[in-house]
């Protein structure tokens, strides 16, 4: 038997028979995608507004005066900190065994377990960014806005964020790229991804390299078209302005 | 129109403003002068409350801005501020910077906000340039773009904060002249600006701040040609170089 | 400078990659030692059925055994890739697997069985066959996930989901995110020891048989093994180390 024709029976084993490709990789595809995508949703939203409270604090704390609101918001500056610090000093294994097994204990929802966990792992690493990101806007910017009679909020939503956003972008790549890479360890809670979908095929087979291979090349693709999205993202944003 | 009343502002230790009391009038001219760090631009600062007076109280219209109870947006609505390094939105054209305000809080139609941005531009010279994006724009274009920004809510005050110090020799003219137009049409106005030539001209009334205090004020003509204090003297002597 | 370059070239020793594995006179066998009674820790050293067969090989064939501990998911690479010498970690034997690497003689029987919470709603084998719609936890290619992927997720009759320790099936299922479990019987006879409210049915879901996996091209040392194996067996030393182990009650 030549080589080639060695490697086409094997190929032929771990991806044509039984459907094994459709079976395993492309469900555990889907399965990341879904987690990915949504997790991604939860991280730039919650991100954003973690990152929001934590700036507004750092910027208007001193000029407020005492009272409800002031109590409040170094409250909810505390808070934001907190969860900023547990989740980030924690291995995403360990939270995910934590929310799957502690927090939802009786949830047979992993998949939705699983968006959770990794949305708000990846929030409070995009709640850095975005916090990088606005401080980054020149102090001028929120006072040519507020000068205006432009509320705080209005300041933010028009002029800082998009500015904000804009600078980050790259940062934020990467931010998505981790995120993607990280749910290969969704296995831990039985749910079948990208990476769990090539080793259920290595264990049936024992031929652990063609699935592992194939992984590889598919997650590879997807950064590249992620990178690729971003920047060309990246290049209308600057088109439009720059400075 | 805005009265000032022992004015203080200290930033941690360091006192900026050592008590200030003082009356601008409606339509008046008033140019403040003065070595850097004497706190004029913490003084214009302080009348649109983007610095937060640490005592005294400031009136305008006879009502209370300072204390808290104030509702600072629409304070602002009604001064116009215009900033040395022109602070214009990078993420607009100059038509959405001049526009961004009145969509946003007035509730204006885009397209009749478009129509009063475009009237503001051209109070500036500069519809030609009205979709161009900031980078593209000269300091002088700039800084004309943001006088129309500030303009477009109809402002009963406008403030400058040392508008042309930031930019090319050739082009402070464009912006000096867009001012004096303004001042022409009755605008109340407090410049903060080293251009001593244009306060001549324009000025009702010249501050003179050193260390935190209004030292001397009068007519240009009084403070310029005939300083009383020895501070003022030494820093004419000192511009006029 | 000199000096500088000697440090960092002291530092990359370790990254030098020089093949390991078997030298010499050494038998190297990679294993999951997370397996009762198969192979599993005991202080400092690793002992179980598996382990004791194997010392009991390269003793026949007068060498020194050394034992890899790694992830189950990662001995077949070792072995093809002449990492270790054999795979032994409670193997069984199929068809697909036999396309890729080779197996010895078979040396044991596995029995693969269902475990199930008092309460809960499989109560049988024909519960799981004939009502359908449960959820079962198995341990990732474990025989117990080929066999129920194949007569139950395949056919539609159950969702399978995949742990990838034993002790996370047993969690799953004592919290009711699945409805039963399919294990081996000698870690489900602990486990159900250990949590009151478990059973295991009493019909065996599957029965299969544990053999050394070799690489293809190592057929000079398949055949060593079959060798030693078949003189083990024949003189009853691999039942006596399976029944030091296992215990018939």
């Amino acid at each position: 038997m030549s080589w080639f024709e060695a490697f086409a029976a094997k190929f032929h084993q771990c991806f044509v028979q039984d459907g094994r490709f459709a079976n395993f990789m492309l469900s555990g595809l889907k399965v990341t995608l879904q987690i990915t995508f949504s997790a991604a949703i939860i991280s730039i939203s919650l991100g954003s507004f973690l990152a929001i409270v934590r700036v507004t604090h750092d910027k208007n704390i001193a000029a407020m005066y005492p009272g409800s609101k002031r109590i409040a918001l170094k409250a909810f500056n505390q808070l934001c900190k907190l969860c900023i610090t547990v989740v980030r000093g924690i291995p995403m294994v360990v939270q995910l065994m934590i929310w799957f097994f502690v927090v939802f204990a009786a949830s047979r929802n992993a998949l939705g377990i699983a968006i959770l966990a990794f949305g708000i792992n990846s929030a409070v690493y995009t709640a850095e960014i975005v916090r990088a990101g606005i401080m980054s806007v020149d102090h001028g910017q929120t006072e040519a806005g507020r000068s205006l009679g432009l509320g705080y909020v209005h300041t933010m939503r028009f002029i800082i964020l998009p500015q904000a956003f804009k600078n980050v972008l790259p940062a934020l790549c990467n931010e998505f790229i981790v995120l993607l890479k990280d749910t290969a360890v969704v296995g831990y809670i039985a749910l079948c991804d990208l990476t769990r979908g090539a080793y259920l095929i290595a264990g049936r087979t024992y031929e652990p390299f063609l699935p592992l291979v194939a992984a590889a090349l598919i997650y590879l693709a997807m950064v590249i078209v992620l990178s690729k999205l971003f920047g060309k993202l990246e290049r209308r944003l600057r088109t439009s302005d720059s400075h | 129109m805005i009265r000032i009343e022992g004015l203080h502002k200290s930033f941690g230790k360091l006192e900026v403003l050592k008590g200030i009391t003082e009356h601008i009038h409606p339509s008046e001219k008033v140019v403040v002068i003065g070595a850097s760090g004497s706190g004029k631009s913490t003084l214009l600062r302080c009348l649109n409350l983007l610095e937060m007076p640490t005592s005294g109280r400031i009136f305008i219209h006879g009502e209370e801005i300072t204390g808290g109870r104030h509702d600072v947006n629409m304070l602002r609505r009604k001064m116009g501020m215009v900033f040395q390094l022109f602070n214009l939105f990078p993420n607009y054209d100059a038509l959405g910077n001049v526009t961004l305000a009145p969509i946003k809080l007035l509730n204006m139609p885009k397209s009749a906000a478009e129509d009063l941005g475009m009237h503001m531009l051209e109070k500036v010279g500069l519809t030609d340039k009205a979709h161009e994006f900031p980078s593209r724009l000269s300091g002088g274009q700039k800084q004309r773009v943001a006088i129309a920004r500030a303009l477009a809510m109809n402002p009963e005050i406008m403030l400058f904060d040392e508008p042309t110090s930031a930019l090319d020799p050739e082009m402070v003219g464009e912006v000096l002249a867009v001012m004096a137009g303004l001042a022409a049409e009755g605008m109340t106005m407090v410049i903060v600006s080293h251009e001593m030539a244009f306060a001549r001209e324009v000025a009702d009334r010249v501050f003179f701040m050193d260390d935190g205090v209004v030292l001397e004020q009068g007519k240009p003509d009084e403070v310029f040609s005939h300083p009383r204090e020895a501070r003022t003297q030494e820093f004419l002597a000192r511009v006029r170089k | 400078m000199k000096k500088t370059i000697v440090i960092l070239l002291a530092l990359l020793i370790p990254l030098s990659f020089t093949a390991c594995g078997s030298s010499g006179n050494t038998l190297t066998m990679a294993t999951d030692a997370l397996f009762p009674p198969y192979e599993f820790y005991e202080g400092e050293s690793i002992i179980g059925i598996d382990a004791d067969i194997a010392r009991l090989i390269a003793g026949k064939l007068g060498m020194e055994l050394e034992i890899m501990d790694m992830d189950f998911e990662a001995i077949v690479g070792a072995v093809q890739t002449g990492k270790a010498d054999m795979g032994m970690a409670g193997m069984a034997v199929t068809e697909d697997r036999l396309q890729n690497v080779n197996f010895s003689t078979s040396y044991a029987t596995g029995i693969q069985v269902v475990i199930v919470r008092d309460d809960g709603p499989v109560q049988s084998l024909d519960d799981l066959f004939e009502t359908g719609g449960f959820t079962v936890g198995v341990l990732t290619n474990t025989t117990g996930d080929i066999y129920t992927t194949w007569d139950l997720e395949d056919e539609g009759l159950a969702t399978v989901e995949r742990y990838m320790k034993s002790t996370d099936v047993l969690l799953a299922l004592i919290a009711g995110k699945v409805d039963c479990m399919v294990i081996d019987d000698e870690p489900a006879k602990a486990y159900v020891a250990d949590n009151p409210g478990l059973k295991i049915l009493d019909t065996v879901y599957a029965t299969e048989d544990y053999a050394i996996c070799v690489a293809k091209k190592n057929t000079g040392l398949l055949d060593k093994i079959n060798a030693a194996l078949d003189e083990l067996i024949a003189d009853g030393s691999v039942q006596a180390v399976i029944d030091k182990y296992i215990k018939v009650d």
